[in-house]
């Protein structure tokens, strides 16, 4: 089976599960919004958007918690479609059957991961686009489209990560889903709902390697109606670029590690 | 007596679980610790810094409160498609073992799991404010409040556990239910600082009662409906949900002895 058959079974996969189950098809449109519904009830009654304009420095609060929601769905699924994927298949005894099926595991990680992944981010974009056209019409909507635009970028180095998690917890034998704290680690470090200067200066440190506080600097740059400077976009860049580099090395490395182990002592 | 007897098995078994699983148990603290962080975090930003003395502990509390209230459903009444799928229903049943202790005695873990994330949160806006969240101007009514948010908890929990013997609860509805209430229904945020029309929801949300106590009890805020009123109001809902769990319980297990268990296979 070649790349565009497994992106096209993936697809049907996607697609099937939404159709076949109505109400978390349901869930999944609005769970977005109870994000911004939490953040934007629980703060209005503590406070004002104005202050949380000023300390993100955003000029447009309301369409930034939109696009932060969308951020941090996104980055969840993703790592949720590449960890937490293998260790269902594990879970249900098909993780075999897929290690030996013609296409290499590699592959099947890779682009199953990937097309799971964009197709998650797609729909809960998606599911808050009417949220944004509200907001401020068709220019709060491109600039929607431009997070999601940097969200794909941001999603190469997230799949690296996920299939290093994966391939961690097949190697070390794992039983239980102990690497979900993945996804909440990337969201809290990447600093979503507030500046990252405000955690501890360790804190910080470990976020300069996390993807998704550098999809949040340019969702802050399309919500700031600032005029982004060629620095900034290039600094969001290369530090992406770098990521991308860092995690599909390890992952790459990761998977020959397995190959070899499996080889010697069978896939269980 | 046999009754005793069941209670000491069913607690060690619990503990022995909870030991063999603590990796697990901790991670789902940090999970948990670092989702209300994001959102603890991102409401605070709401907030000026100078409010800080008087916001943070409200928002630690709340946020405690429905740690509490959130944590059993999933532990109690999202695990029952466990205890039935895996044959364990079964053979309490024959062992005339009682459903409700074996299912209750679950909220160590979950109380374990709302301690540990709660003690990260509370660390975690200390250093952000720098301000003391653990205040309390009246401890014993904060105890007891937090205790009534529990017992109504693993009470609710337990109906959704019967609901699983009898029908299927998507756990994901679980969820959203809980945050639904988390913002409707007076725990988050004060019931008075809602618009009017959700005020109503939150006066029959059984959780809003013991939480406007809460935030009497930590800062001095006065409960929407006097202290006295609220009081009564938790004791209601409290002695309902309990009442409302045993009488679940029973038409579940009548409804299992004669048609079986209908939520096998279903999560």
């Amino acid at each position: 089976m070649g790349v565009a058959g497994i992106v096209k079974a993936e697809l049907y996969l996607q697609i099937s599960w939404l159709r076949s189950n109505r109400i978390l098809f349901a869930l999944q449109l609005f769970w977005p919004y109870t994000a911004i519904l939490v953040i934007y009830v629980m703060g209005s009654a503590y406070g004002s958007v104005e202050n949380l304009a000023s300390a993100l420095g955003v000029e447009d609060p309301l369409l930034y918690i939109v696009a932060a929601s969308a951020i941090m769905f996104a980055a969840s699924g993703i790592i949720d479609q590449t960890a937490s994927v293998a260790l269902w298949h594990r879970w249900l005894g098909t993780l075999p059957y897929i290690y030996t099926s013609t296409p290499s595991f590699t592959r099947y990680l890779l682009v199953s991961g990937l097309t799971s992944s964009l197709f998650q981010s797609a729909f809960n974009f998606l599911a808050l686009a009417p949220a944004a056209f509200i907001i401020g019409g068709l220019s709060s909507g491109l600039r929607l489209f431009l997070v999601f635009a940097v969200m794909i970028i941001g999603a190469l180095p997230l799949i690296g990560l996920g299939i290093t998690a994966a391939i961690a917890s097949i190697l070390a034998r794992e039983e239980g889903n102990v690497l979900s704290f993945l996804n909440p680690l990337l969201v809290f470090l990447g600093g979503v709902f507030y500046p990252i200067e405000i955690l501890p200066r360790i804190l910080q440190e470990a976020s300069t390697i996390i993807p998704v506080r550098y999809v949040v600097d340019a969702a802050r740059l399309a919500a700031g109606f600032q005029t982004p400077t060629g620095q900034g976009i290039l600094l969001i860049l290369y530090s992406l670029a770098l990521l991308i580099v860092l995690y599909n090395g390890l992952a790459s490395l990761g998977v020959s590690r397995l190959e070899r182990a499996t080889r010697k002592r069978g896939l269980y | 007596m046999p009754g005793m007897r069941h209670v000491r098995a069913v607690l060690w078994l619990h503990l022995v679980r909870t030991g063999r699983y603590m990796t697990g148990l901790v991670n789902w603290a940090v999970i948990d610790g670092l989702w209300i962080s994001i959102y603890v975090l991102g409401a605070l930003m709401f907030t000026d810094p100078k409010d800080y003395p008087v916001i943070a502990p409200l928002i630690f509390w709340a946020i405690l409160a429905w740690n509490l209230l959130s944590t059993p459903v999933w532990v109690i009444g999202n695990w029952a498609k466990f205890y039935i799928n895996i044959g364990v229903y079964e053979e309490h049943e024959l062992a005339g073992v009682s459903h409700n202790l074996f299912l209750s005695v679950r909220v160590i873990p979950a109380v374990m799991v709302a301690l540990i994330s709660a003690g990260f949160v509370a660390y975690l806006v200390h250093y952000v404010t720098g301000t003391n969240v653990l205040v309390a101007e009246n401890l014993v009514v904060l105890v007891l409040s937090l205790l009534a948010i529990l017992v109504i908890s693993i009470s609710y929990s337990l109906v959704l556990a019967y609901m699983a013997i009898i029908t299927q609860a998507p756990a994901p509805m679980l969820d959203f239910l809980n945050f639904l209430v988390f913002i409707v229904g007076g725990v988050g945020v004060p019931v008075d600082s809602l618009p009017p029309l959700l005020r109503w929801i939150a006066a029959i949300t059984p959780y809003s009662h013991p939480a406007e106590l809460i935030r009497w009890a930590s800062i001095g805020k006065e409960p929407y409906l006097g202290v006295s009123w609220e009081a009564v109001l938790t004791l209601g809902f409290v002695s309902a949900a309990v009442l409302l769990a045993y009488s679940m319980s029973r038409r579940a297990t009548r409804y299992a002895r004669k048609y079986g268990l209908r939520g096998i296979g279903r999560t």
